[in-house]
């Protein structure tokens, strides 16, 4: 049984676009498990002072001690934590330029399709080549701005004491099991830090790979933006094909200060093999906005839910998620707002979209602290299911503790009509193609939010995904 | 646990007053009108009420009216499960809360496979009436047909400032306005129950309640 399984999802991959694979070459690869030598072995690796190796030791213990969350999807089970390899690095130099980016990860990039004019023309690519930034490039004036656009492991060499004041103040590693994995053994990831009253214009990219077999994508991502400052930054990753599974567990932490903005748009098209396991954060100040842009298209199963935290009094929070699960996937996404500050405003709008026997699921929490007076919220959520094999689930906490709010919450679960396809139709187009059309109209007020090029590419990942999904 | 059963081709309507853990199985063609209004007598306890609408055409309206003042404690758990063809299963919910009285309610509408035609809604609001009285809701669903029409909504709030300014400036007083606005929440749902004598017996004991 299980052989006969696999096959199906090794022949439900052969289709992947995205699913190639380069061949490795490797400076360092950790064995597979996780065991406190591991962990003392990545830190030496990476040459780390001795605070952040006590941090790894200690998040180590925690991840020993936390059993694995017992609600979510039962497909959360059949992570084993012995079946990774927990640290890579697969070049020991850093580039600055393209031109000295190795070519063998250039092709990576070149068959992701990110054009060469984009590359320039964008603020920073980030290159994320396995478990480490092997490129990074910032435009000039950014740097003469004062704005910091690193991968961590940089960051904790050269700029210790933003690190120090902020790593692990979002989520710290007690949060949850998978919080304190990537703790313990984190890699990689973007640091970005923009000084007080500076506007980053253009969105900061950073594009993510897994590339060995098992390899585990730890990355660690810390976003602070200062007074009055604003940045949108993007990822998006893809992943290629696997025969065995592989687990990302990111941690994302941001920290938005008084009439700061942040915006950080994810695309995530992980292949259908890979656990996408992610904790994500953000605390806003007062005055402050954050808005997390989050779309799940891959992965076997993806457990995230975006969370901020209003802490000062004014700031706002919004939260937009798309969910697309077609055949063996779990898409068990959402968000959460804590109101802990008076006069502060949220929006959280979930859209699924279930085919081919594919689940979603929306786990929202909704929380309004006693005292955080005059709070407005509103939590919408509608899912879409194109078949009768697929399922959808909803489960929204709101949870209340000051009546001087306003609270509104709103689901829906609807089919593709046969009217709408009979109009469409009626009109020449293909069934395939009305449905194509009317998944995008569902998903349309969402994605027009995305940048322009991610929008594009969202859209084709879509139309790839739907090819075959009816009839 | 009580279980109650609504046979084939029949049409009832039930008040359920006091907390308790029942499942109601609805038959074929039977039609349930089912009204549910109590407190917990102690904080820890917590009633769950499970419709299953077993067969097809089977028919249930929930009305929830609960109010809580002091320390009440109200614990409360709504399951409406659609496993045959054309069920329908509506549940309306309101809560209002006083003083430091707590509401949690989960609240679920489970379409199985293989069902077709269902109708499932669930609806909750909550008024808070003091800074202490806290609402807890989750009102979730479970869908695993496509051919169905399944949605849910929640509010929470306070007494609307801009009613209650309106009906003073036709003549009312300011409490004479929120004990208008009070009485109007429960009144809307009240006014759907089809047996009155039902509906008062309600009415009387949520003004009991809440004075």
């Amino acid at each position: 049984m299980p052989t006969k399984q696999q096959s199906q999802i090794t022949g439900e991959l052969a289709n992947y676009k995205y699913g190639f694979k380069v061949e490795e070459k490797y400076q360092f690869k950790s064995g597979k498990g996780l065991t406190e030598e591991t962990v003392r072995l990545i830190s030496e690796h990476k040459k780390e002072p001795r605070w952040m190796l006590d941090f790894r030791l200690k998040a180590y213990k925690i991840f020993m001690e936390k059993p694995m969350p017992t609600w979510g999807s039962p497909l959360l089970k059949e992570v084993n934590f012995e079946n990774i390899h927990y640290y890579i690095k697969p070049t020991d130099r850093k580039s600055r330029s393209w031109e000295d980016v190795p070519a063998e990860i250039k092709n990576t990039f070149d068959r992701l399709g990110v054009p060469q004019a984009e590359r320039k023309f964008l603020a920073g690519v980030g290159a994320q080549y396995e478990s480490e930034t092997v490129y990074h490039s910032l435009q000039k004036h950014l740097e003469e701005k004062g704005v910091i656009f690193v991968d961590t492991d940089t960051a904790v060499q050269k700029y210790p004491d933003i690190v120090r004041k902020y790593f692990a103040t979002v989520v710290p590693p007690r949060d949850n099991k998978l919080a304190a994995l990537n703790s313990a053994v984190w890699s990689g990831g973007s640091f970005v830090y923009i000084p007080r009253g500076v506007h980053v214009e253009l969105p900061l990219q950073a594009y993510f790979r897994i590339n060995a077999e098992n390899a585990g994508q730890f990355e660690r991502t810390l976003i602070i933006a200062e007074e009055g400052s604003s940045v949108h930054y993007t990822e998006g990753c893809t992943a290629p094909i696997y025969a065995t599974d592989s687990l990302h567990s990111a941690v994302v932490e941001i920290i938005v200060h008084r009439g700061a903005r942040i915006q950080y748009t994810t695309v995530q098209n992980w292949s259908k093999n890979v656990f996408n396991l992610v904790t994500k954060r953000a605390i806003a100040h007062e005055d402050a906005t954050m808005m997390w842009l989050d779309c799940n298209i891959g992965s076997k199963l993806t457990m995230k839910y975006p969370s901020i935290y209003l802490r000062g009094r004014g700031a706002r929070g919004e939260i937009l998620s798309i969910a697309f699960a077609n055949r063996d996937q779990h898409q068990d996404a959402g968000g959460k707002i804590y109101h802990l500050a008076p006069d502060t405003s949220s929006i959280i709008n979930a859209k699924s979209v279930s085919t081919g026997g594919g689940r979603t699921s929306y786990r929202g929490m909704l929380h309004i602290a006693e005292g955080a007076e005059r709070s407005r919220s509103r939590v919408t959520c509608d899912a879409l299911l194109l078949d009768h094999d697929s399922s959808t689930d909803t489960y929204p906490t709101m949870q209340i503790n000051e009546n001087n709010v306003a609270v509104a919450h709103e689901a829906t679960v609807t089919k593709i009509s046969e009217e709408q396809l009979f109009y469409l139709m009626s009109r020449g187009l293909s069934e395939q193609e009305a449905s194509n059309m009317i998944v995008n109209g569902f998903l349309a007020p969402l994605i027009k939010e995305f940048p322009m090029e991610y929008a594009l590419e969202l859209n084709r990942l879509i139309a790839l995904e739907m090819e075959g999904s009816i009839g | 646990m009580t279980t109650i059963t609504i046979p084939p081709n029949t049409k009832q309507i039930l008040l359920q007053n006091k907390p308790e853990s029942r499942t109601i199985t609805l038959k074929k063609d039977s039609h349930l009108e089912y009204i549910m209004s109590f407190k917990n007598s102690h904080p820890e306890e917590k009633s769950i009420v499970t419709f299953e609408l077993d067969e097809e055409n089977a028919h249930v309206e929930i009305f929830g009216l609960f109010t809580g003042k002091d320390s009440d404690s109200i614990k409360f758990e709504t399951r409406t499960i659609h496993k045959a063809d054309n069920t329908y299963g509506h549940t309306t919910v309101r809560t209002m809360l006083k003083d430091g009285a707590v509401s949690d309610y989960f609240g679920l509408i489970r379409i199985e496979k293989n069902t077709k035609g269902t109708d499932g809604h669930l609806s909750h609001d909550a008024m808070l009436l003091s800074k202490q009285a806290k609402s807890k809701s989750v009102p979730s669903l479970e869908i695993e047909a496509n051919d169905v029409k399944a949605g849910h909504s929640a509010s929470v709030g306070q007494v609307d400032e801009e009613a209650v300014f309106y009906l003073r400036s036709r003549g009312l007083s300011e409490n004479q306005a929120r004990e208008l606005m009070i009485e109007g929440f429960f009144e809307e749902l009240l006014g759907k129950i089809s047996d009155e004598n039902t509906a008062q017996r309600v009415r009387t004991q949520l003004h009991q309640s809440l004075n």
